[in-house]
């Protein structure tokens, strides 16, 4: 078939960084992220308000350069009940065991750059802010028919363009260059400003997920050698020839089912899941539900390596040994099984940093 | 009436004995001489041919020439004129008779050669050919004319009756019944066998001795009811191979009739590789006795190659492999008609092809209608290869070696 036939609707596509404290004797310096008491009082303190979310000032006492609102980062759903086994009230008191975020907005909004597509992309943008560490958040809806080839545009434009333009300033930025200005941000708001020791992650976390079509769906089994050219430039959008055949970058989501899959390249996912792109029932509620959950545990997940990864090259950076262990204990039993979570909390790499850790 | 007084008078009854007596004797002399040869007429001279006729041969084929040797013999001291021979018998004509010397004198011997034919439609079975001799001769001035007779006896036989006789056992007869049949058999093994997949030339085996000489039996007897005078000569050449051609397709034809399904398969529902997909779902979805659910067959074919698709049963030929197929609406087509939601609710649930052959019905007018698109969802497999075809046919020894329910076509 020829992927030129299909014509998606609706896309999202969920990017993040990570950025995880190597040393945590600055911790204090920002919001009350060095001990469980703090954190947890935070928690219960947002928990309370009405709409679970407070001004940055509230919590600071000064306004913020970059946060904006701070928001639980949880809600009452099933997917944080499979990570904390209690009533949603009582959250609060297991954050800092749980390993449960804080949601805040940010300040600067921003502008996707389009070229001449006549789809609609509308960004939103947040961090994820762990006692640990953060994550920035960038999430775009593509609606309106596109093709796969314009998806791959835009995912190279995101990867490899200057596509986000932050309304405050008139240069379009690299998503990269916006990570790492948002960074700057939240080191001084969230953490210990130019004091704060962290890592980044090296690369960011991209997760495409179809919601709506037309036509034909991209058999994964049935693709063309142009086809696969495309489809692999919505995780690999580079011109250079990849050294890995394209079979080997399809994850089945179901067995063997060529139209429920998943394409990977180094922290980039495609999700393609036909049966729920069916107009019917609650498919729609569930495909979005799959593609956050998917997006949240992975990004989760290698937040918890890198914590657990800079514990072990940095035995003295102060982290807490209960983070630690928090962390451990759910990348050895993961909450959420999603298969591409499984294969990432599976993989060698966890494997052998959870053996560092133990060791 | 009394009758008593016979006793009474014995003289009387002597008397009436004696008459009866000299009446016999005097009519015995009377009756014995109206039994002997009438005395010829002082005035009558009676001439006599010794005619002999001796055929060339004792049997003869149809359509064959042979001889007959005449030798004519005046017996008397008169001249025979006219003497000329003709032939009696419908079974046979003659092609040349023999001229005689006119007159014939007395005493003496005239011979010739008659060459008679028998005809194509003479019965087999001994036959008399009569040869009539006409001729005159005069008695004191006035012509008289006698026809004196020969009859000749003639076995008309069947070809290769000589040879025949070589069998054992009335091996001929055995041979006769059995011509006919034997090419029935044949069709009937040929497709027979072709609709089994194993499609080479039939053998008449030893099994088929004893069904053929049943069935050749009863079809003589019918024939014998049918057509009384038929006598069927199988070397005339049209006549043996209408023989040959029409039992062949009896054969055929009694094949055709019980393997009716399966003729009907091979004949409108045979997989194609030239086939497009809706000719393919159509033959795969709609084929008589159609499988309600389809497998993924993974296995390897006799030359070693890895084979994956559905399995499909191609009629008289084993196995054959097919796509599955995604079906959706035409998209960037306003000129194409378009399913409607109700429609695909009647043919899809969840995205799969309802159960029963209504949903598979509409399935397929729609497709014809272009009112659904197929394309390829998981292509046939040769070596890991996706191909091109909807179907793949003649696949020799394909061994399956993994099976999978699979949808042959969903909804996307």
């Amino acid at each position: 078939m020829a992927i030129a036939d299909t014509v998606l609707t609706e896309t999202v596509i969920d990017v993040s960084d990570r950025h995880t404290l190597a040393d945590y004797s600055a911790a204090s310096a920002g919001l009350p992220f060095a001990t469980e008491q703090g954190y947890c009082d935070l928690h219960r303190r947002i928990n309370e308000t009405g709409h679970r979310c407070i001004d940055y000032g509230q919590a600071r006492g000064a306004e913020g350069t970059m946060l904006d609102r701070l928001c639980l980062g949880y809600v009452d759903e099933k997917f944080w009940h499979f990570i904390v086994n209690d009533s949603f009230a009582k959250y609060p008191a297991h954050a800092w065991h749980r390993l449960l975020p804080l949601a805040a907005s940010l300040k600067p909004r921003i502008q996707f750059v389009k070229r001449n597509w006549t789809f609609e992309i509308k960004p939103k943008t947040g961090v994820l802010l762990y006692p640990f560490g953060w994550s920035t958040r960038l999430s775009f809806l593509i609606v309106g028919p596109h093709s796969l080839a314009d998806l791959a545009d835009v995912v190279d434009c995101l990867v490899n363009g200057r596509c986000i333009r932050p309304m405050s300033g008139p240069t379009p930025l690299r998503s990269a260059e916006y990570f790492e200005h948002i960074a700057d941000g939240v080191r001084t708001d969230a953490f210990a400003g130019s004091e704060t020791n962290d890592t980044a992650g090296p690369a960011a976390l991209m997760v495409v997920t179809v919601l709506a079509k037309h036509g034909p769906s991209p058999s994964v089994k049935a693709l063309t050698s142009a086809d696969q050219t495309t489809m692999l430039r919505l995780v690999r959008p580079t011109d250079r020839p990849s050294s890995k055949p394209f079979a080997d970058r399809v994850r089945y989501l179901l067995p063997n089912d060529p139209f429920q899959y998943a394409l990977v390249h180094e922290g980039r996912y495609f999700m393609w899941l036909q049966s729920r792109m069916r107009p019917e029932k609650r498919n729609r509620q569930l495909l979005r539900c799959h593609h956050n959950n998917t997006f949240e545990s992975l990004d989760r997940a290698r937040h918890l390596k890198a914590l657990i990864d800079n514990a072990v090259q940095s035995p003295s950076s102060g982290a807490a040994e209960s983070l630690l262990r928090a962390a451990e204990a759910e990348l050895n039993r993961p909450c959420y099984k999603g298969k591409l979570v499984l294969d990432f909390v599976q993989g060698q790499e966890v494997k052998d940093s959870l053996k560092q850790f133990a060791g | 009436m009394h009758f008593d007084w016979f006793p009474r008078k014995p003289y009387l009854g002597l008397y009436c004995l004696s008459v009866i007596g000299l009446l016999i004797v005097w009519a015995a002399p009377k009756s014995l001489l109206a039994q002997g040869p009438p005395t010829p007429s002082p005035t009558t001279t009676q001439v006599t041919l010794d005619i002999s006729t001796t055929p060339s041969r004792q049997a003869v084929a149809r359509q064959e020439q042979f001889d007959i040797f005449i030798v004519v013999t005046n017996k008397s001291a008169l001249e025979v004129h006219n003497l000329s021979v003709s032939l009696f018998n419908g079974d046979f004509s003659a092609v040349r008779l023999p001229s005689f010397p006119a007159p014939l004198p007395g005493f003496n011997s005239a011979e010739g050669t008659a060459s008679i034919e028998a005809k194509p439609s003479a019965q087999f079975k001994q036959q008399q050919i009569l040869f009539a001799f006409t001729y005159t001769w005069l008695n004191d001035g006035q012509k008289v004319t006698v026809i004196q007779g020969s009859a000749v006896a003639i076995q008309v036989v069947r070809p290769f009756d000589e040879e025949a006789k070589g069998l054992l056992g009335g091996g001929a007869a055995l041979l006769y019944l059995l011509l006919p049949v034997i090419p029935l058999l044949l069709g009937y093994q040929l497709v027979d066998r072709w609709l089994s997949g194993e499609f080479q030339f039939p053998t008449f085996g030893t099994q088929y001795v004893v069904p053929a000489f049943l069935v050749a039996m009863l079809l003589n007897l019918v024939l014998l009811l049918a057509f009384k005078q038929l006598s069927v000569d199988y070397t005339e050449p049209a006549t043996m191979l209408a023989i040959l051609v029409g039992s062949f397709l009896v054969g055929i034809g009694f094949a055709a009739l019980r393997r009716y399904q399966d003729l009907r398969l091979i004949t409108f529902w045979r997989y194609d590789e030239r086939d497009q997909a809706p000719t393919y779902l159509k033959k795969a979805l709609l084929r008589p006795n159609a499988p309600p659910f389809y497998e993924t067959a993974t296995g390897t074919d006799d030359e070693g190659a890895s084979w994956s698709g559905i399995l499909l049963h191609q009629p008289a030929a084993g196995f054959a492999l097919g796509a599955t197929f995604q079906v959706s609406r035409p998209v960037g087509r306003p000129d194409l008609p378009e399913a409607s939601q109700e429609e695909l609710d009647q043919i899809f649930a969840n995205g799969a092809l309802r159960p029963g052959l209504g949903p598979r019905r509409k399935l397929i007018k729609l497709l014809e209608r272009h009112k659904l698109v197929p394309n390829p969802a998981t292509p046939i497999q040769q070596d890991g290869n996706p191909q091109d075809s909807a179907v793949v046919t003649g696949l020799k020894g394909f061994h399956v070696r993994q099976r999978q329910p699979t949808e042959i076509v969903v909804l996307t």
